[in-house]
């Protein structure tokens, strides 16, 4: 769009002659595919059958998810296994404690809906699992964001990796940050963790790269060091090997979704997966049966980034005078004391309404995670 | 001038013989009429008395002009000295070879030709001559010639030859051409011969705005052909204070373009690649500036355009859906003249003149726009170290040593160049170099050939990245060599010639865009073929209300190494995994080749004076693909030329017009229907980015296409105030042809195609008030482009992800536009050293939001649609011009 501003210009004109309004879409369908998310990969507890519904554009709302459907996925040498929906509403795991894919098998994912969705069946089609090189390395650097004094920095995350078989044509990278956080004020848990998922689309095809040598591949950039960064990150990537097809489909579904709708932009179209409706193979299903190995790798970063310290966490604390704070009403609903200075003349509390400042179960949490080691 | 020998009983040859030699005298004449001719005994002094008793009693007439000719004709002649030349054919008899007469009696003028006592003789006869501009002496291409009793008509060629085939006897014949006098002869037609017709200007250039095209539709015998009055078209504001060629085209009915500021022009339900646009007889592949913003054909330069939507004659081809042939104007052979003008986007200039008077000239015309120099006066970093800017400028040099022969060089630079902040730099030429040597054996057998080289480059450089800085550009070089012939003869116009072109495709590349930057250099294989054709055509009259033409095109594409061809397993869709083999072409061997007959047929019906029907039907081929997958092709699309898996496109299409004159011949009315169909279409598997692939055969789909539509226009080309009325109703439609999954879209069915827009209205007007002032404008209505929507998000893998509607399956708003403008000219005394005038225009009087893209936005885990109007609001704009 922002050449279109240029050339509003070159027009002699200002922007405003050009308007933007809000636009919603009048479609006389409503849309409820089911999504199958699937994932078989080799690591232990590692394979899920996530299913669900789409959900209107304009509602922010969350997922909804599918209960009471009979998943399994059967193996080329005739295995079946089921899977069992957990607690966790619409997410199906393998029957089998130890289940682990195999590389070099196929599996075929079978999905019988319940009535909600018409008794319909829906099976992938039989898919193989590739191996995958380890990530070599898992390394960042230092940069420096903001040339202010004293300079922001910042860091980028980068993974080599090594394809010399060239077992595995197509990667796909996925990861999960953690890092460490202190609230503000004294509370009963000063120290918490927060992790967040990707949420990007990260492939690569290494085919044209000689000796199958990945270097230097951007994970993440990160250019707002405060909080992530003040006092220990780590990242873990996860490393996929993806057949043909699913790069296909993700590099595809990446090119659409970089996309706005604009005149020069790609007209959005349904993706190929691999996925089919047993009854009517017209029928609309979206997702992917993903099969797949991983390899990972954590990389932890304790240093000192100049200006991660500055964060603002919004506190806003409050100064309230009183000697009786218990007759604050809604006092740790939506009031928290972080400091107390009752012995003072007069006597006062400082308040915050915002939780996050208070307590590290708003934005993560303060039970600290197993693989956090205080050493690195 | 007396005579001093026995002449008594002399045969007229031996007399005139003596008396051409003793005398300073010449006689003409054709040997049949004086063969038994002898002098009679008699006494006379002088020439005329004897002259006088010979031909006394004779059907025959003389008369002696002022050079002492004396000219005996067979029908009473007045004299003189006009720009009428009439040449008699057969050319056998003794020096009658060339007469130069005048009349002072008005308008219509007699002229003979041939011998009036072959009047009884049957069949037909054929009149062919040259039409040239009476002041710069250049041909006048495109007039019409029109018989006024029979309606039988005929245009003049790019080098003013016409050809005429009429009954023996008297006919009036009008001359016409847009923007010149009308030119009426009563002539007495008795066998075939030759007359060239100078015409005027309609009068000095700025008198440009009183314009009747007197062309009408029933005198072309071709249906779905359209030509622009230039001067009519340059007045309207449809591309804010540039007169813009392509925006005016999309007014003519059955002509589309898939928004405000896009790229390309939809014809008849045929995509923009589609489309032969001819520059200086070359193909032009790119043909706007700025995204689509303006069309990269100066107006000023042009002198003649010429759209087919149908019935495409069959010297053009390679392209299916119509061919625009652009005729760049000659520079003038009488005078140095110019002209230059300011609108708020360009300033321009055009510099003509002669190098050798009636011999040599030259054209130059330069268009530039100077927003770089706006954008820097701009504190808004954005905008400070932003850049758009283009150029293009045309040269062309005409040399006419005789009548017979016309050589044309000329060239086109056409440049973009924009820059958005510092990091992605985009730049877009398209260059073309050509000669062309009109020539003419006789006044019935005339050629042209023609040999030119247009060359499309783009190259975007990005610097978003550091250690990732590349440059990828893509480039279409094409030369072709032409020529064409026409030859008269009786009832039939024949017209023959060979097409041949050499292509070669740099499909992509993409280097390091900095020393430091890590990007692999990679360079996809050159693409080499040849495309060939030869065609014969035959337009043949068989009476006043028939006229037929058939043509055939054989046309021939090749392919050649060196390159790789992957074969895939039938079995699946063509992907990397499905490779079963590599096929390896060495250098210069045959990869693919492709051949096909494109008939061309059309049958013109004449009702009566005011009726006329035409059906015709034609297909072409097409060796040339844009790739493009986006809404409406962008610069950065690719061309790709057919190859072992891409096959041609194969556009047949079936039209039927009714055309009729109303109000004693002052309203033309025409409506005209056409079914298209389209084979060996291609679409792309869903989100596949068309940037640097190597095999592109494994993203594609193949499709088919079809459209229909009717058309009607209600035309006012006389008098001041001319109007246009073009409704159109048309469908296009899209089907994809694949049997995988991947290959199917909308599950098969037929689609809309980007630019169906079943209703089209368009309104334009022309008011000349005074000589100095005059108002134009349009009115546009169309249905909006269809859209496919968002139905619904999800997220998977935590990724956000949107679904889709089927493709195509809504509508935008409907676009309803009006834009006018006012031609206010200077002081019109011929004198003046430069004539000024000052075009005022308003875009989009009404103000009204047309949409011109919805785009969507996740914001915070919710999908936001917006809706885009470019120009939301009135624009004014003032343009600047004067001729010197």
């Amino acid at each position: 769009m922002n050449f279109i501003k240029i050339i509003a210009l070159i027009l002699g004109l200002t922007i405003t002659v050009s308007c933007i309004n809000d636009f919603t879409p009048v479609t006389d369908e409503y849309s409820d595919a089911l999504i199958i998310e699937g994932l078989i990969s080799d690591q232990p507890a590692g394979s899920y059958v996530k299913l669900s519904v789409t959900y209107p554009l304009w509602k922010r709302k969350a997922p909804k998810l599918v209960r009471g459907c009979t998943v399994s996925i059967t193996d080329d040498s005739g295995n079946l296994y089921t899977l069992k929906e957990t607690s966790n509403y619409g997410v199906y795991l393998p029957d089998y404690p130890d289940f682990r894919g195999v590389i070099g098998r196929e599996y075929t994912l079978r999905v019988e809906t319940t009535k909600e969705f018409g008794f319909l069946t829906y099976e992938s089609e039989p898919t193989g699992m590739l191996p995958v090189p380890p990530i070599d390395s898992l390394y960042y650097q230092k940069k420096v964001i903001e040339d202010t004094r004293p300079a922001v920095e910042g860091c980028d995350i980068f993974l080599d990796t090594r394809d010399t078989e060239n077992i595995c044509q197509f990667f796909k990278w996925e990861y999960i940050e953690t890092w460490e956080y202190h609230l503000p004020f004294e509370s009963i848990n000063k120290v918490c963790w927060t992790s967040i998922n990707s949420d990007g689309i990260s492939i690569k095809n290494s085919s044209g790269i000689s000796g199958g040598a990945i270097k230097k591949q951007p994970v993440l950039s990160i250019n707002n060091p405060r909080e992530k960064l003040d006092i220990k990150y780590s990242i873990q990537v996860r490393q996929y090997s993806l057949n043909e097809n699913e790069f296909l489909y993700w590099d595809r579904l990446k090119n659409l979704s970089d996309q706005t709708g604009g005149l020069y932009d790609i007209i959005p179209s349904d993706l190929q997966n691999n996925l089919y409706c047993v009854e009517d193979s017209r029928r609309k299903i979206l997702g992917y049966f993903s099969v797949s190995a991983v390899s990972t790798k954590r990389l932890f970063i304790k240093e000192k980034f100049q200006g991660s310290e500055i964060f603002d966490y919004g506190c806003e604390p409050e100064t309230i005078y009183t000697n009786r704070p218990d007759t604050i009403p809604d006092l740790n609903l939506n009031l928290w004391i972080i400091e107390d200075h009752l012995d003072q003349k007069p006597p006062y509390i400082i308040c915050t309404r915002n939780t996050g400042c208070v307590f590290c179960e708003a934005h993560g949490t303060s039970v600290k995670p197993d693989f956090w080691d205080d050493d690195k | 001038m007396n005579v001093g020998w026995d002449y008594k009983h002399q045969s007229f040859p031996d007399f005139a013989a003596e008396a051409e030699r003793s005398l300073d005298i010449k006689f003409f004449y054709k040997d049949e009429w004086i063969s038994n001719l002898e002098i009679p005994d008699i006494e006379c002094k002088s020439m005329t008395c004897i002259l006088e008793n010979l031909f006394r009693g004779t059907s025959l007439h003389y008369f002696i002009d002022k050079d002492n000719n004396i000219i005996i004709t067979n029908v009473l002649l007045r004299s003189l000295n006009d720009t009428v030349n009439v040449e008699n054919r057969p050319l056998n008899e003794h020096q009658f070879a060339s007469v130069e007469f005048l009349n002072n009696q008005g308008d219509t003028i007699s002229y003979l030709i041939g011998n009036p006592s072959d009047r009884f003789l049957t069949g037909n006869v054929t009149l062919t001559g040259q039409i040239i501009n009476k002041d710069t002496k250049e041909p006048v291409a495109g007039a019409t010639v029109h018989e006024q009793k029979l309606l039988a008509g005929a245009n003049s060629n790019h080098e003013g030859f016409y050809s005429i085939t009429l009954p023996r006897g008297i006919h009036v014949l009008n001359f016409s051409f847009v923007g010149m006098q009308n030119r009426t002869f009563k002539i007495g037609l008795y066998g075939s011969g030759k007359m060239d017709v100078e015409m005027s200007d309609q009068l000095i250039r700025l008198q440009e705005i009183l314009i009747s095209d007197l062309k009408n539709v029933l005198e072309r015998s071709e249906s779905g052909l359209e030509r622009l009055n230039l001067e009519t078209h340059k007045l309207l504001p449809t591309s804010l204070g540039e007169s813009d060629i392509l925006k005016s085209l999309t007014l003519i009915a059955g002509v589309k373009s898939i928004g405000e500021g896009s790229a390309g022009f939809n014809v008849r339900g045929g995509s923009a690649d589609q489309n032969l646009i001819l520059l200086h007889g070359a193909p032009l592949y790119s043909s706007s500036h700025l995204f689509g913003f303006f069309s990269a054909i100066n107006s000023d330069i042009i002198q003649d355009v010429s759209l087919y939507k149908g019935g495409i004659p069959s010297r053009y081809g390679g392209r299916i859906s119509s061919v625009l042939d652009i005729d760049a104007r000659e520079g003038s052979k009488k005078e140095f003249r110019g002209s230059a003008g300011i609108s708020p986007v360009t300033t321009h200039l055009l510099l003509e003149g002669p190098i050798i008077n009636d011999t040599l000239s030259y054209i130059f015309a330069g268009r530039t726009t100077y927003s770089n120099w706006v954008f820097g006066l701009i504190k808004d970093p954005v905008i400070h170290n932003s850049r758009a800017s283009f150029y293009d400028l045309n040269g062309g040099i005409t040399y006419n040593p005789d009548k017979k022969n016309k050589i044309e060089l000329s060239s086109y630079l056409s440049s973009d160049n924009f820059r958005f902040i510092s990091t992605a730099k985009y730049k877009y030429t398209n260059n073309i170099l050509g000669m062309r040597w009109w020539h003419s054996f006789n006044s019935r057998f005339y050629s042209s050939f023609s040999i030119n080289n247009s060359v499309y480059r783009y190259e975007m450089t990005n610097q978003d990245f550091p250690g990732e800085e590349y440059i990828l550009s893509h480039s279409l070089n094409s030369s072709g060599l032409k020529s064409d012939f026409n030859l008269v003869h009786n009832r039939n116009v024949f017209n023959f010639g060979l097409d041949m072109t050499r292509y070669s495709v740099n499909p992509g590349s993409i280097h390091p865009g900095a020393d430091s930057s890590l990007i692999v250099s990679n360079v996809i294989e050159r693409e080499r073929a040849f495309e060939g054709a030869l065609y014969l055509e035959d337009r043949y009259t068989f009476s006043k209300f028939l006229t037929f033409s058939l043509g055939l095109r054989m046309s021939a594409f090749a392919s050649r190494g060196p390159g790789n061809v992957l074969i895939y397993n039938p079995g699946f869709s063509k992907s990397s995994s499905g490779i079963i083999d590599t096929l390896k072409f060495s250098s210069g061997k045959l990869v693919s080749k492709y051949a096909g007959p494109e008939l061309r047929a059309s049958l013109n019906f004449r009702f009566s004076d005011n009726i006329s029907v035409k059906i015709n039907y034609n297909r072409t081929r097409q060796y040339l693909h844009l790739l493009t997958n986006t809404i409406s092709i962008s610069p950065t699309d690719t061309w790709k030329l057919c190859d072992y898996h891409l096959k041609p496109e194969i556009g047949d299409q079936y039209a039927a017009g009714f055309y009729q004159l109303l109000f004693n011949k002052k309203l033309e009315f025409s409506a005209e229907a056409y079914y298209k169909e389209i084979t060996n279409m291609v679409d792309y598997k869903g989100g596949t980015s068309l940037t640097m692939i190597e095999n592109i055969e494994q993203h594609l789909i193949d499709a088919k296409g079809e459209a229909s539509g009717i058309e009607f226009s209600l035309k006012n080309t006389q008098g001041k105030f001319l109007f246009n009325i073009a409704y159109t109703y048309s469908r296009s439609f899209v089907k994809s042809l694949g049997v995988f999954k991947d290959e199917i879209i909308n599950s098969g069915d037929w689609y809309p195609a980007n630019f169906d827009k079943p209703h089209d209205l368009a309104l334009t007007f022309n008011y000349f008030y005074s000589r100095r002032l005059s108002l134009s404008g349009d009115l546009i209505y169309s249905t909006g482009r269809p859209v496919t929507y968002p139905l619904s998000v999800y997220k998977m893998r935590n990724f956000f992800l949107v679904d889709y509607s089927d493709r195509n399956k809504y509508r935008l708003p409907y676009t309803l536009r009006f834009d006018i403008s006012c031609k206010i000219s200077g002081n019109l005394k011929e004198q003046k050293i430069a004539h000024p005038a000052l075009i005022i225009s308003v875009y989009n009087l009404f103000g009204r939001e047309n949409p011109y893209s919805i785009y969507f936005r996740k914001e915070e885990e919710v999908l936001k649609g917006y809706i885009l109007s470019l120009f939301g609001s009135p624009i004014p704009s003032v343009t600047f011009r004067f001729d010197f």
